[in-house]
């Protein structure tokens, strides 16, 4: 089996593996295309020309642009940083609900007639608390001044 | 900080403030209009809705029992300062002090018992259903009628002794 082509190998958490094959420009022509679950897809019949088009110049051209390839190498713990992104991709958003619902109700809070009514409500309520207890206060003052008028502390 | 969530505390802020701002304006509005500064018988007129004819008897009888209740006053004043007199310097009970307790509370009696003729003739002034809630509320205020704490006391001190 020739690799001239780029492998990868990716490990499912699952336990399922999947290899990627990148093909390069080479002369070899046993092309693979992207391979899963161990199954690997022949793509040599896609590509009948290769080995007939290849020429010196395409063979240095080739061994150029191999060369000039750079493959860097992954950063640490790259693997698991990837699934940790797919999976908070796809792990829903716990406070979606209360978000949504705390966007519904300042939205709400922000209509003029919901504020206006709001407004007005809250000061008829405020007034007539007030006036309740304003009028129990000067009940309670006007019996406690009578009263001290007409039975001394004295005698109570 | 979430925006919506400033949006709110916000608003809710400010709905405090305009409530409290009502309800503290509104409870002065209604205590400085109910109050009558130098009328000490406009509770009565409030409480139990008395026409002028009724006000006027009820003035005329409060008039009357003012001074009587003043020179009670005097009486039991001088009476405190005898028995306060009676009982400086000493850490017994003399009979001298007993005597003077004993006038003390023969004075205070007796302004009870003025106090609480008054009570009637204003309550006899008053029509019948409002007079009588008059006298109760009166005598609750004044001697503590009608109030069952000193039945509770007596039960309470009743377990104590029986538990001694």
């Amino acid at each position: 089996m020739c690799y001239t082509n780029d492998h990868a190998r990716l490990q499912y958490r699952d336990g399922r593996a999947a290899e990627v094959i990148i093909p390069r420009l080479s002369a070899c022509t046993d092309t693979t295309k992207v391979v899963n679950h161990g199954r690997r897809i022949n793509t040599a019949a896609l590509q009948p020309m290769n080995e007939e088009n290849m020429n010196p110049a395409d063979e240095k051209l080739g061994a150029l642009l191999r060369a000039s390839r750079v493959s860097p190498a992954l950063p640490p713990r790259f693997q698991d940083n990837v699934w940790r992104r797919i999976e908070d991709a796809e792990a829903p958003v716990p406070s979606t609900s209360r978000l949504f619902w705390l966007d519904a109700l300042a939205a709400l809070v922000l209509r003029p007639r919901f504020a206006l009514a709001a407004v007005t409500m809250l000061i008829v309520a405020g007034a007539l608390l007030g006036l309740r207890d304003g009028s129990q206060i000067a009940r309670r003052d006007a019996q406690a001044r009578y009263v001290a008028v007409v039975a001394p502390d004295s005698l109570r | 900080m979430n925006r919506s969530l400033v949006i709110l505390l916000g608003t809710l802020a400010l709905a405090m403030v305009v409530f409290g701002s009502s309800y503290a304006v509104s409870r002065h509005v209604g205590e400085s209009c109910l109050m009558q500064p130098g009328n000490d018988l406009a509770w009565l007129r409030q409480e139990f809705h008395l026409n002028d004819a009724e006000m006027a008897r009820i003035q005329k009888l409060h008039s009357d029992y003012l001074p009587q209740c003043a020179a009670m006053c005097q009486k039991i004043a001088a009476k405190k300062m005898e028995v306060e007199a009676a009982l400086n310097g000493t850490i017994n009970v003399t009979p001298a002090a007993r005597q003077k307790l004993a006038e003390l509370a023969a004075l205070r009696a007796q302004c009870q018992a003025q106090m609480l003729r008054h009570f009637t003739e204003v309550s006899q002034a008053m029509p019948p259903e409002p007079g009588r809630r008059y006298l109760a509320e009166m005598q609750r205020i004044t001697l503590g009628l009608h109030e069952p704490s000193e039945q509770s006391m007596s039960i309470s001190a009743g377990d104590l002794h029986g538990h001694h």
